[in-house]
Order: structure tokens, then C-alpha cells, then sequence
């Protein structure tokens, strides 16, 4: 088999692997060596799927001796199998990094042997590539479960980054689905890089020759809808696993059906948006100081499909608002939906010089679609006084336009629904829309003119 | 009205600040090269002089802020419609109010100026991950690429620090203009699509080959989504990556 082949069969394998960034590491080498690391990550290119190609993500080899329901790979899947050298890794490695095609590599494996055998192959690719090559780029490596500590250390000093998967968020799910691996196994190297990442940052207080541990962190990644789990509670376990293991960032990944099996879920299409929705609350977490239990609670244990967790929160806590752009902290002003990090920077720069009102924003260019509902400037609402959580709800909904909709001369004023002041506010509203109860059938029993 | 016409280098556009600071009539402030007499304005051409742009440089320095001088030094890069006016306005406000006014970020010429300050980094970024290398030699390197703004200053020290053992030529083909990396210092050289043609005519490097194979194999079709991929990667871009073509 040759070179072409066993990378379009390899690659083909890792794709599902969600992780793709290269940020976080600030890995330099001198003159005459090659590589270095951003501290931000760059994005080389990007798929038809919209997905960044930052890394060289490949398997070592697809040729498994576990048979996990879920996977592509498992060893009752009759697919073609491949397994790289060594050597061939790290030419492929080299010749795309000197030309800017990637930023480094992201290298897993299927369990091949056993788990420590496949580690130590992934060790001995890094090693060559940072002693022999002289490479300085960024290089991600898949921990495997039940590899010896000792390999695990080992790869920890040589690569920027190590990710132990997740799979699925429960234990019981594990069971049913991946019966080969255990809650215990997944654990216990994330543990163990935990400890090490721990120990590095306090000896690198006092030295700073100490060597780096991960430098990047560590990362993880769970399958979202092919077991039963809620939202809440996928929530509750990545919000457990930034505060107990310290890590940079826990993926989640949208089933795709890729195997027949009676254990697996029947559906057509991944379930992308309730991977969005994740993701948002994710950010919510990590960047605007929201806790996984404001997010979510027994009484509403999913996400709605309709509108982002931040919307949610915010119309579900009126007391919190509105909040008075002149005045507010920081971390209130985060926490107004349609505000990001950016804009609440800038009016929090602005107006050390002014006081703003609704024009300034416009200029600093914050939109107000979404935050108008939720601020005040100088203690005056933007069109709306007094906005009622159903009727920003009303006024927020995503419209469901069908791009096909004839325009008429002759609008049926009189049958659409009475409107609500947001409505009458809403662009949209001027315009019969489909899909809204009985009235948008009967126009659709008119004569069209 | 006077129009201030400079040689196109960043010390010609801090000699023409220099002279336009205190002219109260001035409409403009263009390159030689790109200038277009109109009927309103007359033009005066400022020669660059190096101790007159180290002085406005300087004053930045010490009395505003290293901010402000990196602004100036980024709107110049642009290239954008009207940018070298922008400046001089910029300089002005500052000079006026204290660099302070950087926090402004409302205020009209504040604005202008930090959008212009996020596209050519923007574009850097995109520039960075997005540039291609094809080998010429066992270790010479080109690439060619067209920028919106003029990023090859910019690029100097992130490709020395990332392939300090290789040599490299960049091709900027909007601007005829190339950075050659010789493994101890970089220099900006007037370089033509002629200059590349020749370069490139006996090259054969099969690289691509193995990348484009791998582009195909790691998307995945179930999740198509190419409105996503054009707004990361937009397609003017495109032209010179070969993997999408």
C-alpha cells in the first residue's frame, strides 16, 4: 500500500476527532531548527463542513482491538485497514509544516497490540520528530487508555498538548456502548496529566528552565446523542472536569451515524444544534463567569432549540436587568445577551472619556438586536419601555422564511395575528409569514393575483 | 487647498505629516505613484526626509504612546481609500487630547482608525495560515499570495522565527514586490510576475498532491456546510491555495 493511500484511509479515520486547535503554546526554537508555536493557533484551511484544518490529523493506524458501538474503526467493521511508520509520519509532518500547510500534527491511534504498545509507537514518532528533526511546531497527542504512567510522563514533556477521550458522558453508557474501556481507565491519565501540568507550573515558578508539561493543557471530548444523557447533565460533567482536572477545553461531538447497531439511536442528521448549544454554554462558562447550574435545572434539564442559553438566563432572570451601560460592572455587561467580550471591552473603554448613549454604540458598532431588550443608556431604553420576557421571547424568535415566499401587492392586513407593539417593531411582522397557525393557511387558499 | 504627495515609504508619510501638521488647507495626502491631479487642489511634493519622520516618530513615542505609533504605522499598511488622511487627522486628535483618546471608541476618527487597525491584522491571520509554499530548491521556498493590505512587513518576524532554516521567497503579485529570507536576515525587494515565472519553471513539487488527498479525506459529508468554510476562508483567497482547486 502506498504513501497516498494509507493517508486517505488514515485520515479518513480521524476525522471524527473533534479537537483541532493549536493555540495555547508559546514553543520556540532557535536559529536553524524549524517550527514555532502561536500562542493563538492559526488555521491553515478549512473543509466543505466549514471544520479547521490546523493540524495534520491522522491515525497511527484504524486497526483496532476494541469493538466500541459508536466508532468507525471497531474491530467488527469489515473497512480497509493501514498502519503508518514511523518515518512516514514524520516525512508526512515535515514536508506539510515546511510548506505552511499545517501547524503541526495531532497524532491517535487506534488500540493496536495493546495500550501501551500504541503509546509508545506515538511517543517514538514525537521523540524523533523533536530530536531528530529539530521540530519546534505544535504537536497534539491522544493519550491512550490503560497505557503505563510512565509513557504518559514521557509524552507529556515532548508534546504541546494531550487529550484523553471522554467518549460518553456517563458510566452507563460507557458500558453499553464502549465495553471494552472503563470509567477508571478514561480517568486516571487525566488525572495523572492533572498532577503533572500542577507540579510543572510550580517548579517553573522558581525556574523557569524547568521543563514544560503540557504546555497547551489538556483537552477531552464526548459524543453528544448517541446515549440518553440530558444536557444538564453533559453540563454538570464538563463544568466538573475544568475545575477538578484544569482542563483548556472538553469538545463535543455531534453523532454521526456511522455504524447498524441496535444500541445506537436512529436519526438522519447529526444533531449539530444541540452541539451549538453546547458549545454556547460552554463559552458561557469559561469566558462570561456563568456557572453550569444558572444555565440549567431539573426543570428545564435541555436547551431550547429556538434560542441561545444566554437569552434564555437573561429572560428568565428579569431582577438582573436592565442593565445601565454607563454604570455597570464588567461582568454584568457580558451578561447581557447580544454582548460579546469585544464590544463590552469597547464600551467599557469608551466611556472612560464619555457618557454613551444608543447612537455611540451604533458607532462602536454593537448591535442591538438582541441587547436592546436588556440595556439603558443614561436610564432610557432603546425604542422598547419596559420589555416583557414573553414579548422579547415573541420578538426574538428565529424566523422560519421559506426562500421561495411570493411578494404581493395586495398584503391580507386583516388576517394576520393582532400584533403586539414588538411585532409591530419587527421588520418581519409586515410580511404574512408561513407556519403561524390557521391564519397563514387560509392565505394560502386565496387567489393569488 | 494642498494636496501632499510622498514616495510611498512610511518615512515619505511622516515627512508629509511633518509639513501638513500645521497647514490648515490641506485636502490630501497621496502616494506619487497612485496620484490623480484634480481641479481643486494643488499639489506639493514632499521628498522623504529621514530626520524629519524620526522626529514625528519620537514625539509619538515619548508624548503619546506606542499604541498610537502602531496605529499609524498599521493605517499606513492598509492602504485603504483616503488612510493616509485618516492619519493625519489621527495625529492631530492625539497630539490635541493625549493618546488617552485611543479609549474612545466611539468617536468617529477613533473608529475608522481601529477598523482599519482589525483588518490588516485580521488579514494577517488569515495571511499566516493561509499562505503556501511550494519547494524549489533542497531548501528554497516560494510562495505568492495578493493581500487586500500590505502584509509582507508584518510577516517578517513570524516567518523568520517559524522557518528560520529554510529560504524563502514570498511573492506579494499585487504589489510586484518580494520577501527574500536568506537564513540571517530578510529583506523587501521589487519582484515581477516575469522574476516568478522563471523561478518557477522547472519546479516540480508533488506535495500538494498528498495534501489535497488529505483535505477530501477529512471533511466530513454529513456535516457539509460550505457558507461556514466561506466566511473562514473567503475565496478570494483561494486562488492561491491549491488544495481547493
Amino acid at each position: 500500500m502506498n504513501l497516498i493511500d494509507k493517508l486517505t484511509i488514515l485520515a479518513d479515520a480521524a476525522k471524527y476527532d473533534v479537537s483541532c486547535s493549536s493555540s495555547g503554546s508559546t514553543r520556540q526554537g532557535g536559529k536553524g531548527t524549524i517550527g514555532s508555536a502561536a500562542k493563538s493557533g492559526i488555521c491553515h484551511s478549512f473543509t466543505a463542513d466549514g471544520r479547521c484544518i490546523s493540524l495534520l490529523k491522522i491515525l497511527m493506524t484504524n486497526n483496532c482491538i476494541y469493538d466500541c458501538a459508536y466508532c468507525l474503526n471497531r474491530r467488527s467493521n469489515d473497512k480497509p485497514r493501514a498502519m503508518f511508520t514511523v518515518d512516514e509520519i514524520v516525512s508526512l509532518t515535515m514536508d506539510f509544516y515546511r510548506r505552511n500547510y499545517i501547524e503541526g500534527l495531532f497524532l491517535s491511534s487506534a488500540v493496536i497490540g495493546s495500550p501501551d504498545y500504541t503509546m509508545e509507537l506515538l511517543v517514538k514518532v514525537v521523540e524523533k520528530l523533536r530530536y531528530e528533526e529539530k521540530f519546534h511546531g505544535y504537536i497534539h497527542l491522544k493519550g491512550i487508555p490503560g497505557a503505563s504512567p510512565a509513557l504518559i510522563q514521557r509524552a507529556g514533556f515532548l508534546a504541546d498538548r494531550l487529550s484523553v477521550n471522554l467518549e460518553l458522558p456517563s458510566e452507563q453508557s460507557l458500558k453499553l456502548l464502549a465495553p471494552d474501556k472503563t470509567r477508571q481507565n478514561l480517568l486516571l491519565p487525566m488525572h495523572q496529566i492533572h498532577q503533572g501540568i500542577v507540579q510543572r507550573s510550580e517548579e517553573r515558578a522558581l525556574s523557569r528552565k524547568a521543563p514544560a508539561f503540557v504546555p497547551a493543557g489538556q483537552t477531552t471530548q464526548m459524543i453528544v446523542g448517541a446515549s440518553g444523557e440530558s444536557d444538564l447533565q453533559i453540563l454538570r460533567l464538563s463544568s466538573a472536569l475544568y475545575q477538578k482536572f484544569s482542563m483548556k477545553r472538553v469538545y463535543f461531538s455531534a453523532y454521526v451515524p456511522v455504524n447498524e447497531d441496535s444500541r445506537l439511536p436512529q436519526i438522519a442528521k447529526p444533531p449539530v444544534l444541540r452541539e451549538n448549544r453546547l458549545y454556547q454554554a460552554d463559552w458561557l462558562m469559561r469566558f462570561y463567569g456563568f456557572d453550569a447550574a444558572e444555565l440549567l435545572d431539573e426543570s428545564m434539564p435541555n436547551f431550547d432549540p429556538d434560542y441561545d442559553p444566554k437569552i434564555i438566563w437573561a429572560v428568565r432572570h428579569p431582577e438582573q436587568f436592565p442593565v445601565e451601560i454607563n454604570t455597570a460592572s464588567y461582568q454584568q455587561l457580558i451578561r447581557v445577551p447580544g454582548l460579546g467580550i469585544r464590544c463590552a471591552k469597547r464600551i467599557v473603554s469608551a466611556r472612560r472619556t464619555a457618557r454613551l448613549d444608543f447612537e455611540d454604540l451604533l458607532r462602536m458598532k454593537v448591535s442591538l438586536k438582541r441587547a436592546q431588550y436588556f440595556i439603558t443608556c443614561k436610564g432610557k431604553y432603546y425604542r422598547i419601555q419596559n420589555p416583557q420576557p414573553d414579548m422579547i421571547l415573541r420578538a426574538l424568535k428565529p424566523q422560519a422564511r421559506s426562500p421561495y415566499e411570493q411578494l404581493s401587492l395586495f398584503h391580507d392586513w386583516q388576517t394576520t395575528t393582532p400584533q403586539g407593539m414588538v411585532e409591530v417593531l419587527n421588520d418581519n411582522a409586515y410580511f404574512p409569514k408561513k407556519a403561524e397557525s390557521q391564519s397563514s393557511s387560509q392565505n394560502n387558499l386565496l387567489p393569488v393575483f | 487647498m494642498n494636496s501632499y504627495l510622498y514616495d510611498g515609504s512610511f518615512d515619505g508619510l511622516l515627512t508629509a505629516y511633518f509639513y501638513a501638521y500645521k497647514d490648515t488647507d490641506v485636502h490630501g495626502i497621496y502616494r506619487q505613484s497612485g496620484y490623480q491631479p484634480d481641479l481643486l487642489s494643488q499639489p506639493l511634493t514632499v521628498p522623504a526626509q529621514n530626520d524629519k519622520a524620526q522626529r514625528i516618530m519620537h514625539s509619538v513615542q515619548q508624548n503619546l504612546s506606542a499604541y498610537t505609533m502602531q496605529n499609524l504605522y498599521l493605517l499606513y499598511l492598509s492602504e485603504l481609500p483616503d488612510c493616509d488622511l485618516l492619519g493625519l487627522q489621527y495625529l492631530r486628535l492625539c497630539f490635541s487630547q493625549g493618546a488617552g483618546i485611543n479609549h474612545a471608541k466611539h468617536h468617529p476618527v477613533i473608529r475608522r482608525v481601529e477598523d482599519a487597525r482589525y483588518k490588516v491584522l485580521h488579514e494577517l491571520d488569515h495571511v499566516k495560515g493561509f499562505l503556501r509554499f511550494q519547494q524549489l530548491g533542497r531548501h528554497v521556498f516560494y510562495a505568492c499570495f495578493a493581500p487586500d493590505h500590505n502584509q509582507l512587513p508584518l510577516l517578517i518576524s513570524h516567518l523568520e522565527r517559524r522557518f528560520s532554516d529554510q529560504k524563502l521567497i514570498v511573492h506579494d503579485e499585487k504589489r510586484n514586490c518580494a520577501l527574500l529570507y536568506n537564513l540571517h536576515s530578510s529583506i523587501i525587494v521589487p519582484f515581477t510576475a516575469d522574476n516568478a515565472a522563471e523561478l518557477l519553471e522547472h519546479s516540480n513539487d508533488n506535495t500538494i498532491d498528498l495534501f489535497r488527498r488529505y483535505f477530501q479525506a477529512i471533511n466530513i459529508p454529513e456535516r457539509a456546510n460550505p457558507r461556514q468554510q466561506a466566511r473562514y476562508m473567503p475565496h478570494r483567497y483561494r486562488k492561491y491555495m491549491p488544495e481547493t482547486q
